[in-house]
């Protein structure tokens, strides 16, 4: 009797233990790491901008990781414009050698499509080449 | 000749006067802040897009919901499914005019920002109180206001209630520089 109050005891417990356990992990998920995920679209910069007007591909590209490529239109210490459409945002500094005019392919998550100055927005990026 | 270069260089001055009558800040940073005794949370978006005209006096803010950072992935999720539901409302915007604006004025300058905030879909008229910085050709614009999370329809759930604050401190900074369309 003693025995299985005991081992009732532990039971509930261990129990108790694990569900703590679960809570923990669900309340404290890790962030997504863009740079370790696979890249889902790869878009010219041009197709990345159109695929904001046609209705339902919006909702697919939001929040997904993508790559695009094109010409660098303006830079500065952590952002580029790429062909004057999409505007990046990288999670580092940029290489100094990076300069307008330059080809550069990048790889991020799509934030979004501002239409204020009409840029697709891609965030904590990396440059590729 | 003499007539030709006045006559050329009056054209370049006025012309960079009149390039100069919009500005735009790419990276600003929205903050929000939500206090409750059981927990705090802080969200912050920085790449937040503004724009002023000068000739106007008008100010236009735009801000993709998707780019809010929070500390833990858990309240971002719940923050762009549940609560904003970021899928169908992607972006919060503002639009007003800043009352009584004087550009010229070197330093700083308190006024009252009136306009539209639309988030969640929903749109509210606000008077927000901002500081406005004149510095090197750029302005610094920068200040605070609240917002009730039910005035925008967003829904919290009963077992939630107590973790978000019903007010929503929100601080706003950006910095502008002259923009060239």
């Amino acid at each position: 009797m003693k025995m299985n109050k005991r081992h009732l005891f532990l039971g509930v417990f261990g129990l108790l233990i694990i569900l703590i356990l679960c809570g923990y992990l669900y309340l404290n998920q890790s962030h997504r790491n863009i740079k370790d995920e696979e890249v889902r679209y790869t878009l010219t910069s041009s197709e990345l901008e159109e695929s904001f007007g046609i209705s339902g591909s919006e909702m697919r590209i939001v929040d997904q990781v993508i790559q695009t490529q094109g010409r660098i239109t303006a830079l500065d210490e952590k952002t580029i414009t790429i062909d004057k459409k999409i505007d990046v945002s990288f999670m580092e500094k940029l290489p100094v050698g990076l300069k307008t005019g330059m080809k550069a392919t990048i790889k991020g998550r799509c934030v979004g499509y501002d239409d204020l100055l009409g840029m697709v927005k891609v965030d904590q990026a990396i440059l590729i080449e | 000749m003499n007539k030709f270069i006045i006559l050329v260089y009056f054209i370049l001055v006025t012309g960079q006067q009149l390039v100069a009558q919009k500005y735009i800040a790419r990276q600003g940073r929205i903050a929000l802040f939500s206090y409750t005794p059981v927990e705090n949370i802080k969200a912050e978006n920085n790449q937040v897009l503004s724009i002023i005209d000068l000739s106007k006096g008008r100010i236009a803010v735009s801000m993709l919901m998707h780019a809010f950072i929070f500390e833990k992935a858990l309240m971002r999720e719940h923050f762009n499914e549940s609560y904003v539901e970021s899928d169908i409302y992607p972006k919060a915007t503002f639009e007003g005019e800043i009352i009584d604006f004087e550009p010229l004025l070197a330093g700083e300058q308190t006024r009252i920002i009136k306009g539209n905030f639309t988030m969640h879909g929903v749109s509210q008229e606000l008077e927000i109180k901002a500081k406005i910085n004149y510095v090197d050709d750029g302005y610094q614009l920068s200040g605070n206001f609240e917002a009730i999370v039910d005035d925008y329809h967003i829904k919290i759930p009963p077992l939630l209630a107590g973790n978000i604050a019903k007010v929503i401190s929100v601080d706003f900074k950006f910095e502008y520089e002259p923009y060239q369309e």
